[in-house]
C-alpha cells in the first residue's frame, strides 16, 4: 500500500539519520562537536537511558524519550525499535551486509553468494520465546532496582551498541587519523593534526566489543531481530505495551492468499503466512511487510479491545514442530524436559546471585572509606591511590548505580583519560569508565563527558561548577619527591595545577634556594594534572585520592599562602622607569 | 626542502649574514651604531610597536630571514589562559613576527609548542596565537603527540645527551624563539632558554635529571636565529600557569637579541626591577636562575651584557 511504502521510506530515513547522528559522537576524533550538537544531543532519544535519567531524579523532561516512546507503543506499537534504536538499526545494517553477496551480480553465483542465500536471505516465522523475554525483563528491572547499571548495560540495546562503537569504532578511527598524520608529517605536511592523548583501549575491552559485534552479526544474519524479541528488555517492555495499543498491524484473513512474501522478509519473524497472523508484540514496525504485500492485506486496525492475549499466542500450537530449532538458535533454550517457568526462575536467581556477588565485591573496600575516600583502589599497595568518579557524577555510588558502560563518555573525553574498566571498579563495574591519570588529566575547561552521558551517571555540570568540583585530593609524599631525593628544582605539579592548590615552599638550606610542594587540600579538585606530570617513577610522589562524595572546592586566596617572600620596600627614585634609561642594566 | 637545497641555502644565508655590506637595511643598522646590534632593549609601548622599532634597529627582518626560507617560530603557548594573564606570548607580537618573516621573503612560517596538557588545540586557540599566526599566513603545527618528535643526539650535553625533539627543530632555515617573561614555580623565572622545554617530548625526564642542566644542554643543540622576549606583561606570581591578570602588570618591556643567554640575563634583571616596583613576587638575582650560568658555561652565549653591542630605546 502506498501509505506503507511512504512509512517504510520514512522509517529508513529516520533510522539512518538517528544512527549517523549518534555515531557522530563516536566518530568525532577531534572532539569538535560543539554546544549546538550537545544542546540537542541525539542520545537523549535513547529509551532505557531516559528511564535511568528519570530515576536519577533529573525530571521527566530530561527523560522525555521514555515517556514519548511509551505513549507511542500504547498508540501504535514499537516505533522505537526500528526508528530510533541504534542497536536495532545496526542489526538491520549488518543483516543487509550479510545478504549482500546473495544479491550482488558478481557474487551471486560464487560459493559465498550461495552460502549467504541459503543461510541468511530467507527468514521464517518462529514462535515467541516468552520465558527468555520476561526473564531478561525481570533481570533488568532487578538490576536497575538494586543499582547494577553495568549488568543492565550488558542486555540493554543502546549500551551494547555503545560498547561496540566505543571499543572498536572510536579507537580505530582515532588511531587511523593519527597514523595518517604521522605519515604526512614525516613528509613535511602538517595538515592532519594528531587527535591528542592516547585514544587506544585495553585489549580485553576491545575483545568484549568485538564479541558483542560478532554475536549480534551472526544473530541478525541468521535470525533477524532475534535479540530484540528474546533478550532486549526494551523490546520486551514495549512489546508488553503494544499488546494493548490502539492501532495494531493485522493480516486481513479474507484477502490474504498466504503467499509468504511478508513472512520471508519479516526480520522479527513474527508473521505466520500460513496461519495469516501477525504477533504485534514482537513487531518492530519496519513496515517491510505492509509496504510489499501484493494483496494489501496488512494494515493498521483500530482495535482497543483486549484481544491481545490471543494474538500473542495463537500461532504457537500450530508450529510446535519448529520449537526445538527455536530453542537451539535462541541460545537460551531450556534443557530438555525442564519446564519453561523453572528456566525463567533459574535465570532470575542466577541474576540475583550475580547481583549479590557484585555487591559483596563492591563492599570489599568500603571499610577503608571512613575518611570520605572512594572505596576503590587502582594500586592496592599505595593507600593514597583511590579511584575518583568523573565530575558531574556527584558520588562514586551514584556513578556506579547509573552507569551502563555505554562508552560514549570514553569517546567524548578530550584528554582520553576515561578508559573502560576491566576490574578496577570491581566485577560489577566491567566496562564502566574510570579516570586513568597515567594517560592524562581531567581538563579544567572541558565538560564533554557530562554533556555526553545519557543515563544521569554523569550529570550536566556548568563550566563554573566543573572548575571547582572536588572529586579527589592530591596527596603528596615528600620522601618520593625529586626535590628531596635529588636536591633539584622541579615544581612540575605546582605549575600544572589549574587551581593553585599546590604552593612551592622553601625546603632545606636557604642557600640552595630549593622549593618543595605543599598541597592546599581544600583547594585541590583532584583533576590529576599533578599526578600525571609528576616525573617520579614508578610510584608518583603526588597521587590523587578520590572522594566517595564530591563537593565544591575552596577558591585559592592569598591569605592561604604559607610562604610569603619578603619584598624590600621599593626605592622610588632609583627604580621608577622614567626618563632616558628605564632599564635596570 | 631537499638536503642539497638546504645546504646551499644555509651556506648562502650564512655567507650573506657574514658579509658586512650585504643589504640595505643591514647598512642602516650599521650606520646607527657602527656595527650591527646584538641586542635591543625596548620600553614604553605595545609589544607590536616595540617590535616594529626594535627589529628595524636590528637591521630589519631581512637580516635574519632570506627569500625562500622556511621559518619556525616558537612562542610560549603552554597554558589555557587568555593573553591578559601573561601565561603565553602576546598573540599580536607573534602575528607581527610572522608577517615580518613573510615580508622578508619567507616561503613558510610554522609555529608550534608542546603545550602543558593534551588539549593543545584549545591552548592554541585560547592564547589567541593560532588566530594571529593564521591571519598572517603562518601555519600552526601540533606539538604534543610523540610522533611529531624524533630522536637526536645532544653532543655537547652534560646531563641531556639524547632527546626526542620536535621535527620542526631539526635543521630549520630560521628559528625564532618568542618567549614570554614570567614567574615559574620550579625554575623561578622562565624566559628564553626555558621556553625550549616546549621543543622536546619527555619533559618529565628533565625534571628527574637536573632540570637546569638539561635546559642549558638543550640550548647547545637548538639553532636560534633570533630571540624576542615578550615582557609587555610580566607575570610576577603564580607562574607559570597564572591565575589572574592582576598578577601580570603591564610593564611594557621587550628584548630582541641574537644571543639567547644575554636575552635571559637582561630579562631576569627586568623581572627583578618590575617585581620591586610593584611590591609583588620575588626580585630574583641572576645567580638564582641556575640555568643561565650553566648555559653560559656550555658556550651558548654570554650573560655579560657589556660584551654585546646593545641599544636601549624608550618609546615612553
Amino acid at each position: 500500500m502506498k501509505i506503507f511504502k511512504t512509512l517504510r521510506a520514512l522509517r529508513v530515513a529516520v533510522a539512518l539519520a538517528v544512527f549517523c547522528l549518534i555515531s557522530a559522537q563516536f566518530a568525532d576524533v577531534y572532539h569538535s562537536l560543539g554546544s549546538a550538537y550537545y544542546s540537542a544531543n541525539p542520545t537523549s532519544l535513547m529509551y532505557a537511558p531516559a528511564l535511568l535519567k528519570i530515576l536519577a531524579g533529573c525530571g521527566l523532561a530530561a527523560g522525555w524519550a521514555f515517556v514519548a516512546f511509551t505513549l507511542a507503543a500504547f498508540a501504535f506499537g514499537r516505533a522505537y525499535c526500528s526508528f530510533a534504536c541504534p542497536f536495532g538499526i545496526l542489526m538491520d545494517i549488518l543483516r543487509r551486509i550479510s545478504i549482500l553477496p546473495a544479491k550482488s551480480r558478481f557474487l551471486k553465483n560464487t560459493a559465498a553468494g550461495k552460502f549467504c542465500k541459503k543461510s541468511f536471505s530467507v527468514l521464517k516465522y518462529s514462535p515467541a520465546i516468552p520465558f527468555a523475554r520476561w526473564a531478561f525483563l525481570a533481570l533488568s528491572a532487578a538490576a536497575i532496582a538494586f543499582g547494577y547499571g553495568a549488568l543492565f548495560g550488558f542486555v540493554e540495546p543502546y549500551s551494547l551498541y555503545g560498547k561496540i562503537m566505543g571499543s572498536i569504532a572510536h579507537p580505530a578511527a582515532s588511531l587511523a587519523v593519527d597514523e595518517a598524520g604521522r605519515m604526512l608529517s614525516s613528509r613535511g605536511v602538517y595538515s592532519v593534526p594528531p587527535v591528542g592523548g592516547d585514544p587506544s583501549v585495553p585489549l580485553a575491552s576491545f575483545a568484549i566489543g568485538a564479541a558483542i559485534l560478532f554475536a549480534i552479526w551472526a544473530a541478525s544474519a541468521l535470525r533477524g531481530r532475534i535479540y530484540c524479541n528474546s533478550i532486549c528488555p526494551v523490546g520486551a517492555l514495549l512489546g508488553l505495551f503494544s499488546k494493548m495499543s490502539l492501532f495494531r498491524l493485522e493480516v486481513d484473513k479474507s484477502s490474504c492468499v498466504s503467499c509468504g512474501l511478508c513472512e520471508r522478509n519479516c526480520k522479527a519473524q513474527c508473521i505466520d503466512a500460513k496461519g495469516k497472523s501477525l504477533d504485534f508484540s514482537r513487531c518492530v514496525l519496519c513496515f517491510d511487510c505492509a509496504a510489499n504485500c501484493p494483496k494489501k492485506s496488512i494494515s493498521f486496525k483500530f482495535s482497543p479491545a483486549a484481544k491481545s492475549e490471543k494474538s500473542g499466542r495463537n500461532p504457537a500450537p500450530k508450529n510446535s514442530d519448529e520449537n526445538p530449532r527455536a530453542r537451539l538458535s535462541g541460545g537460551e533454550g531450556p534443557p530438555a524436559g525442564m519446564p519453561r517457568r523453572s528456566f525463567g526462575a533459574a535465570l532470575l536467581s542466577l541474576g540475583a546471585i550475580a547481583c549479590s556477588a557484585a555487591k559483596s565485591d563492591a563492599r570489599a573496600g568500603a571499610d577503608s572509606a571512613k575518611d570520605g575516600a572512594s572505596p576503590y583502589s587502582l594500586d592496592p599497595a599505595d593507600p593514597r591511590s583511590r579511584m575518583p568518579s568523573p565530575p558531574g557524577s556527584k558520588s562514586v555510588e551514584n556513578f556506579l548505580e547509573k552507569c551502563t558502560g555505554c562508552q560514549i563518555c570514553t569517546a567524548a573525553c578530550k584528554a582520553h583519560i576515561l578508559k573502560p574498566s576491566l576490574g578496577q571498579w570491581g566485577l560489577s563495574g566491567l566496562m564502566r569508565p574510570y579516570m586513568d591519570y597515567s594517560a592524562g588529566f581531567c581538563l579544567h575547561a572541558c565538560q564533554n563527558c557530562s554533556n555526553a552521558c545519557p543515563t544521569g551517571a554523569i550529570q550536566f555540570i556548568s563550566e563554573d561548577d566543573k572548575r571547582y568540583e572536588k572529586i579527589g585530593t592530591a596527596i603528596f609524599d615528600q620522601n618520593l619527591c625529586v626535590v628531596k631525593t635529588d636536591g633539584t628544582d622541579c615544581a612540575a605539579c605546582a605549575e600544572h595545577c589549574p587551581v593553585q592548590a599546590i604552593e612551592m615552599i622553601p625546603f632545606g638550606d636557604p642557600k640552595n634556594s630549593l622549593y618543595i610542594p605543599h598541597v592546599h587540600e581544600d583547594v585541590c579538585i583532584g583533576c590529576g594534572a599533578c599526578e600525571y606530570i609528576c616525573p617520579v617513577m614508578p610510584r608518583k610522589a603526588i597521587v590523587v585520592k578520590g572522594l566517595a562524595v564530591h563537593r565544591r572546592a575552596a577558591k585559592f586566596d592569598e591569605s592561604m599562602r604559607i610562604y610569603k617572600p619578603e619584598v624590600k620596600a621599593p626605592k622610588p627614585s632609583a627604580e621608577k622607569p622614567a626618563g632616558a634609561n628605564p632599564f635596570p642594566f | 626542502m631537499k638536503r642539497r637545497e638546504f645546504i646551499v641555502k644555509t651556506a648562502l644565508g650564512s655567507a650573506a649574514a657574514a658579509l658586512p655590506f650585504s643589504g640595505e637595511l643591514f647598512a642602516q643598522a650599521k650606520q646607527a651604531s657602527g656595527k650591527p646590534l646584538d641586542i635591543v632593549a625596548l620600553y614604553g609601548a605595545t609589544a607590536s610597536e616595540m617590535f616594529e622599532r626594535g627589529i628595524a634597529e636590528m637591521g630589519g627582518m631581512g637580516r635574519f630571514v632570506k627569500k625562500g626560507d622556511s621559518v619556525v617560530v616558537k612562542p610560549n603557548i603552554g597554558w589555557d589562559q587568555p593573553p591578559e594573564v601573561g601565561a603565553n606570548t602576546d598573540p599580536d607580537l607573534v602575528g607581527l613576527v610572522v608577517k615580518k618573516c613573510f615580508e622578508a621573503g619567507a616561503k613558510e612560517v610554522l609555529c608550534f609548542d608542546h603545550t602543558c596538557g593534551n588539549d593543545w588545540q584549545n591552548r592554541y586557540k585560547m592564547s589567541g596565537i593560532a588566530e594571529k599566526v593564521e591571519a598572517n599566513g603562518g601555519k600552526m603545527v601540533a606539538g604534543n603527540d610523540e610522533y611529531m618528535f624524533v630522536e637526536r643526539d645532544i653532543p655537547r650535553g652534560k646531563s641531556l645527551k639524547r632527546a626526542q625533539v620536535h621535527k620542526l627543530t631539526v635543521d630549520p632555515d630560521v628559528f625564532i624563539n618568542i618567549p614570554v617573561l614570567k614567574h615559574h614555580g620550579g625554575a623561578k623565572i622562565t624566559c628564553a632558554l626555558k621556553n625550549y622545554m616546549g621543543c622536546i617530548y619527555d619533559r618529565q625526564w628533565w625534571h628527574r635529571n637536573d632540570m637546569p642542566q638539561c635546559i642549558a644542554d638543550y640550548a647547545t643543540y637548538q639553532k636560534t636565529t633570533l630571540t624576542i622576549v615578550d615582557a609587555y606583561r610580566i607575570m610576577l606570581q603564580h607562574g607559570p600557569r597564572g591565575s589572574s591578570p592582576k598578577f601580570a602588570p603591564v610593564s611594557k618591556y621587550q628584548i630582541i637579541s641574537t644571543d639567547i643567554v644575554a636575552a635571559d640575563a637582561a630579562a631576569v634583571q627586568i623581572f627583578a626591577a618590575v617585581a620591586r616596583q610593584n611590591g609583588m613576587g620575588k626580585p630574583y638575582s641572576l645567580d638564582e636562575i641556575k640555568y643561565i650560568a650553566l648555559a653560559e658555561k656550555n658556550g651558548v652565549g654570554t650573560a655579560d651584557l657589556s660584551k654585546l653591542n646593545m641599544k636601549r630605546i624608550s618609546l615612553a
